[in-house]
């Protein structure tokens, strides 16, 4: 079955049960009526559910979940640091009736929310170095958490915290464990390396032969076109030959020539007949 | 008395061959009669190599041969010589193994094979290998020379492998060498890439087998004319007698080891030299490994520059 078919038969199937599937959302808010407060509020309730996942990391027994649903929070609070934040900037200035006040009230809301994401437990601590700040002091020069930044000084934000390299106990295991089996897939990939060189070796071996033969086989094919030419020649002739020596005339004269032996050899037959019989 | 009724009929089929060769006033015959003596002749000589007269039938076949000759047919005199060079062998008489070779290879010749005068004249060396190489290394020379005059020189690739693991056999690397840059010359003609390629790292590997500087250089002289070859030049034989270069200039015996071991061209090569490299180094190291580093490091510059691999496989200063 290609994946083809099985595109068409799921999307059967979703037809055919479409009436089963949720209701559809709300419909969205006008928009263009007040972007910055219902983007605000969008953050603050992304927030949340970064909370209730914290919540529910904290009650988690095995370590390996703990660490993923934690790197899963630290993932989301950075993008929410960086491009939520970022969008909420930049409308921040937009919207009706915004005047200075409201500007700097605004700004005062967006500290608050920052704040609040990075209030979110995500198993690092709480001596996280807040360089959000200096990105606030340049309006539209925050750089897009999607984009790569090279930075001279030294990793920055969530690298920086010297916990964020450190080894545990299941890392050092892992890394064991990767390096054990690069060194089998090496030992392995030797030797089908060992392999394939041999047979890359026959293959030019089998290469330089034909090549070689290729000449003598041209010549041999020379030789016999001569020798057919010759043998075609040699049965024209032959036949010309033939058929002269199968020529009435001859065919005639031949015949006479041999009458007049029979008629002699009689002729010599009668005459020492008839001397013996005197 | 099997043997015993053998002889008589070949002294028998001799005599009258003889007979035959010799003018009779009686038979009304002023000359030989050479097509009817060159069967007898033959006759004789199988049957005296069946009852086991090495020697009568060698001069059996000579006659046939020379019978054979005027007869006009060289072909079948040619035949007749090899025979007799063959049980020369048998005999132990190595100069005539070598005299007959040479006779059936010219008679091959005015015959018009020249590709089978040469045949016979590597078979007849392959005999000759252990008990006289000299004698061997010249007719392999003169069927080398053969097959070149009938512009045949590709065919014989089994005749310069032959040849060049009868010199390696008997130490003379430099001939060796020589005569496997011939053979890569040999493969161009037919665009065998792959024996050409694996002629030139033969070479250098004879070379440097021979276990002193002089040798050393000379290889490294040799590898460069070398790369000159376009097929040749960025090839894995190339890359892998480079890194042979490096280690020997690096001075570590080791490491040389390690590249011959490590690198597939150097197993894939023909049984002989594949053991010489599996040898390497060999001699005094220290001289060895001062020539290459003179060379690979300092001189090689301007000369490899140009017409170094392919790739920049070695730390050459590359214009």
């Amino acid at each position: 079955m290609s994946l083809y078919d099985v595109q068409q038969r799921a999307d059967a199937i979703l037809q055919k049960y479409a009436q089963y599937e949720p209701q559809a959302k709300s419909p969205a808010p006008k928009a263009g009526v007040d972007p910055f407060n219902e983007e605000l509020a969008a953050l603050h309730a992304a927030v949340d559910e970064l909370m209730r996942q914290a919540a529910d990391v904290a009650e988690e027994k095995s370590r390996t979940a703990v660490a993923t649903k934690n790197a899963e929070i630290r993932r989301s609070k950075q993008q929410l640091l960086t491009d939520g934040i970022e969008g909420l900037t930049k409308k921040s200035r937009r919207g009706r009736g915004v005047t200075r006040a409201a500007y700097e009230e605004r700004q005062q809301k967006i500290k608050e929310l920052v704040d609040r994401v990075y209030s979110v437990p995500d198993g690092m601590g709480a001596n996280r170095s807040r360089s959000f700040s200096s990105k606030m002091n340049s309006f539209g020069a925050a750089s897009s958490g999607s984009s790569l930044t090279l930075s001279i000084g030294g990793p920055s934000g969530i690298a920086a915290n010297p916990l964020w390299h450190k080894a545990t106990e299941d890392t050092a295991r892992f890394e064991q464990e990767w390096e054990a089996s690069r060194a089998r897939q090496d030992e392995a990939l030797d030797r089908i390396e060992r392999g394939v060189s041999s047979l890359a070796d026959l293959a030019k071996a089998a290469g330089d032969e034909l090549a070689r033969q290729a000449p003598v086989l041209d010549e041999a094919d020379r030789q016999t076109g001569a020798a057919a030419r010759g043998v075609r020649s040699n049965n024209a002739k032959l036949r010309g030959v033939v058929l002269q020596v199968r020529g009435k005339r001859n065919f005639c004269i031949d015949v006479t020539l041999m009458v007049i032996l029979l008629g002699l050899v009689a002729y010599l037959v009668t005459v020492v007949q008839k001397w013996q019989k005197h | 008395m099997d043997r015993g009724r053998k002889l008589e009929e070949a002294e028998h089929h001799m005599r009258k061959a003889n007979k035959l060769w010799a003018p009779s006033i009686f038979e009304l015959r002023l000359k030989p009669d050479w097509e009817g003596a060159a069967p007898l002749y033959e006759k004789a000589a199988l049957a005296y190599k069946q009852a086991g007269d090495l020697e009568k039938s060698r001069a059996a076949y000579e006659r046939a041969a020379m019978s054979q000759e005027k007869i006009g047919s060289t072909w079948h005199a040619a035949k007749h010589l090899e025979t007799a060079s063959q049980i020369s062998k048998d005999l132990g008489d190595w100069a005539q193994v070598a005299e007959f070779a040479r006779q059936a290879a010219s008679a091959f010749a005015q015959a018009g094979r020249p590709t089978a005068g040469a045949d016979a004249l590597s078979r007849g060396a392959k005999q000759l290998e252990e008990a006289s190489p000299s004698d061997a290394h010249a007719l392999y020379s003169e069927a080398l020379d053969m097959y070149e005059v009938d512009g045949k020189e590709g065919q014989a690739s089994d005749v310069f492998r032959q040849a060049a693991a009868c010199l390696v056999r008997n130490g003379k690397f430099s001939d060796a060498a020589a005569l496997l840059m011939r053979f890569g010359q040999a493969c161009e003609s037919v665009n065998a890439r792959s024996s050409q390629c694996k002629a030139y790292l033969g070479a250098v590997v004879a070379l440097l087998y021979a276990g002193d500087a002089r040798e050393a250089w000379q290889a490294r002289v040799v590898f460069q004319d070398a790369l000159a070859v376009d097929a040749f030049s960025g090839s894995e034989e190339a890359f892998a007698a480079d890194a042979l270069f490096l280690a020997y200039a690096g001075g570590a015996a080791d490491a040389v080891r390690g590249v011959v071991q490590s690198k597939a061209p150097f197993r894939q090569l023909d049984t002989a030299l594949g053991r010489l490299a599996a040898k390497l180094p060999v001699g005094d190291f220290e001289p060895q490994a001062r020539a290459a580093k003179d060379l690979v490091g300092g001189g090689d510059g301007g000369g490899g520059g140009g017409a170094g691999p392919c790739g920049g496989g070695s730390d050459d200063e590359l214009m």
